[in-house]
C-alpha cells in the first residue's frame, strides 16, 4: 500500500493546464527530488499535496484518505502532520526565532517544549539566534528558522519548495542531509529544487514535471 | 463522552486549552496597556462616538424626566364673593369627578392671601392689611400629557364656563403646550442623532475590525499553513477585539462621568442661586451594562465574520 497516490489529477488555472491526468505513487519514507523549469507546476503540486488547493479532477490519497474531500477543519488536522517549507518563509514578524519554531507545538496543543525547539534550532545552526526577532535575521537565517519550524513536530511528510534557495553550498548540503536522515526514520520528503548538482550528488529518487505530467527523471 | 474520557492526556490538553485562552487574553491586554497613546490614537473615533451617543442619551433622559415632572396642568379658579359653603363643597365634588383631575384644593380669602404672600413677599399682607385683593380660590391639578392618551380637558372647561359660582379662572395650559411642542421637536432631533450616531459607531467598529483583519492576514495565513483550526486562529483576535472594545467603552464611560460631575455640580450651584432645584439624571448601571454588552456582541460578531472570511479565503 502506497502512502501517497495521485490518481488522474488535473489542475487548471483559468484555462491554463498545469497538471493534467497526473499519476504518482510514493511510499512511506521516500525522499523525492522534484525538478522542472520555473512555472512547470512544482509549487502547484505542493499546494495540492498540502491541501492548499483542490484539483479540478482526480483524487489525492494520503494514508488511504482522499484529502480532496476533506472539509476545512479536516484539512487543518491533516496539515498538522506536514512540515511545509515554502520559498517565502512565512514567519511571524515581530516574534523571536524560538517563538516561531514553537508555533506548531502550540497549535498541536503540545505545550511549550522549549528544549525541543532549541535542539531543532541547533540542528539548523541557529542556536545563537533563538531569542532574536526574526525581522532582524538575514534571508538565509529566516530560511533556516522556517526549516526548523517544519521539523519540530516530527511530521509524516515534509514538503520543501526550494529550501536551500538562500543558503550557501555547505549549509544546503547539511540541510539536505538532515532531510535524508529524517526520511530514513520514516518521514516522506519532497524537495523541489533547481540545484541539479546537489540532486546528482545526493543520489535520491528524482521526478521531473514536464508537459503537465510528473515523470521519473 | 466515553471517547473523550478515554483520552489519556485529556486533562493535560484541557490545561493547555485554558492556558491558550489566558495567554490570548493577557497578550491582548498587554498590547493595549503597554502603549496607551497608540491605543488612544487608534480608538479615538470609537471613544468619541460612544461619548457623543451617551451625551445625547443623557440630554434625552433629563428632558424626558423634566417633562414627566411638568405634565400637570394647574387651573386657578376665583369664586364669586357670595358663594355658600354648600355650593363650594358641591362644586368641589363636581370638579373632582371630572376625568383626568388629580386634585382639587380650596383656599379661603386668608389662605389665598397667605399663599400669594409666600411667593410674592410678606410685605403684601402689611400693605394690604385693610384690603384683601384675593377672593375664595380653588386650585385644580389636572393631567395635561400622558403617553398614548389624548387629554383635551374640554369637558372640564365647558363645566367651568357654565358655572355661575365661578368669577373667572386661569390655566397654565398654553405655557405647557409651548413646552411640549419644544420638547417634541427636541426629542425627534435627539432620537435622530442617537440613531445616526449609533449607526456611525457600528460603521467605525466595522471599519476598524476590517482594517485590523486586513493587517493580520499574513499571520492568519501562517497559522493556516501550520494546520491551526479556525477556532484556534480566531481565539487570539476575538480576545483582542473584546479587550480593545471593553477598554474603549470603559474609557469613554469614565470621561463621561468626569464631564457629568463637573457640569452638574457647577450647574446645580448656579441654579441654586436662582432658587431652582433640579436633579440631573445620570446613566444607570443597567443602561451602561446594556450599552457595553451591545457593543461587545456586535464587535465580536463582526470580528468573527471578518476573521472567518480570511481563514476561508485562498491562502496562497
Amino acid at each position: 500500500m502506497f502512502m501517497i497516490s495521485f490518481n488522474n489529477v488535473c489542475k487548471i488555472y483559468s484555462g491554463n493546464k498545469v497538471l493534467f491526468n497526473t499519476n504518482l505513487l510514493i511510499d512511506k519514507g521516500e525522499f523525492i527530488f522534484l525538478t522542472g523549469s520555473p512555472g512547470s507546476g512544482k509549487t502547484t503540486f505542493f499546494k495540492l499535496l498540502s491541501g492548499l488547493e483542490k484539483p479540478n479532477k482526480g483524487s489525492i490519497l494520503v494514508n488511504n484518505q482522499n484529502i480532496v474531500n476533506f472539509h476545512h477543519d479536516e484539512v487543518s488536522d491533516y496539515r498538522k502532520k506536514l512540515g511545509i517549507i515554502l520559498q517565502n518563509n512565512y514567519l511571524l514578524e515581530g516574534e523571536t526565532a524560538l517563538e516561531n519554531v514553537l508555533l506548531p507545538l502550540k497549535i498541536n496543543g503540545n505545550g511549550d517544549t522549549q528544549n525541543k525547539a532549541k535542539a531543532v534550532l541547533d540542528l539548523v545552526g541557529l542556536n545563537n539566534h533563538a531569542n532574536k526577532i526574526v525581522n532582524y535575521l538575514s534571508e538565509a537565517e529566516k530560511q533556516r528558522v522556517s526549516i526548523a519550524r517544519a521539523l519540530i513536530n516530527g511530521p509524516e511528510i515534509i514538503i520543501a519548495d526550494d529550501p536551500t534557495k538562500n543558503l550557501d553550498q555547505e549549509l544546503s548540503r547539511k540541510i539536505m542531509e538532515i532531510l535524508i536522515k529524517l526520511s530514513k526514520y520514516g518521514t516522506t520528503v519532497f524537495v523541489a529544487t533547481h540545484e541539479l548538482n546537489l540532486v546528482k550528488e545526493l543520489n535520491q529518487r528524482v521526478f521531473n514535471i514536464k508537459n503537465e505530467k510528473i515523470v521519473p527523471a | 463522552m466515553k471517547k473523550l474520557f478515554q483520552h489519556k492526556n485529556l486533562f493535560y490538553k484541557l490545561r493547555l486549552y485554558f492556558i491558550h485562552h489566558l495567554e490570548c487574553f493577557l497578550s491582548s491586554c498587554e498590547a493595549h496597556i503597554k502603549s496607551p497613546l497608540r491605543f488612544l490614537s487608534i480608538s479615538m473615533p470609537i471613544i468619541l462616538s460612544i461619548l457623543i451617543i451617551f451625551t445625547f442619551f443623557l440630554i434625552y433622559k433629563n428632558v424626558e424626566n423634566n417633562l414627566y415632572n411638568n405634565n400637570q396642568e394647574k387651573i386657578i379658579i376665583f369664586l364669586t364673593k357670595n358663594i355658600s359653603n354648600k355650593s363650594i363643597s358641591e362644586l368641589r365634588k363636581n370638579i373632582s369627578s371630572q376625568e383626568d383631575v388629580i386634585s382639587v384644593k380650596y383656599y379661603t380669602e386668608i389662605e389665598s392671601l397667605k399663599l400669594y404672600s409666600e411667593t410674592k413677599g410678606r410685605n403684601i399682607i402689611i400693605e394690604n392689611f385693610d384690603y384683601n385683593p384675593l377672593p375664595k380660590t380653588m386650585v385644580i391639578l389636572k393631567e395635561f400629557y400622558s403617553y398614548g392618551k389624548n387629554i383635551s380637558g374640554e369637558k372640564l372647561y365647558n363645566f367651568l364656563d357654565k358655572n355661575n359660582n365661578i368669577e373667572l379662572y386661569n390655566s397654565n395650559k398654553f405655557f405647557l403646550e409651548k413646552i411640549k411642542y419644544t420638547r417634541d421637536i427636541l426629542f425627534k432631533l435627539l432620537i435622530f442623532f442617537i440613531f445616526s450616531l449609533t449607526a456611525l459607531l457600528f460603521l467605525s467598529i466595522n471599519n476598524f475590525i476590517k482594517f485590523e483583519a486586513f493587517k493580520i492576514k499574513p499571520e492568519i495565513l501562517i497559522y493556516n499553513l501550520l494546520g491551526a483550526r479556525s477556532s484556534f486562529i480566531r481565539r487570539k483576535y476575538i480576545y483582542n477585539s473584546f479587550v480593545y472594545f471593553s477598554l474603549s467603552f470603559l474609557f469613554s464611560y469614565l470621561v463621561l462621568q468626569c464631564f457629568f460631575y463637573l457640569f452638574t455640580n457647577s450647574t446645580i450651584i448656579i441654579l441654586k442661586l436662582y432658587s431652582v432645584d433640579y436633579v440631573f439624571l445620570n446613566i444607570s448601571f443597567v443602561e451602561a451594562l446594556f450599552s457595553y454588552i451591545s457593543i461587545i456582541i456586535i464587535a465580536l460578531l463582526m470580528t468573527f465574520y471578518e476573521i472567518n472570511k480570511h481563514i476561508k479565503s485562498r491562502i496562497l
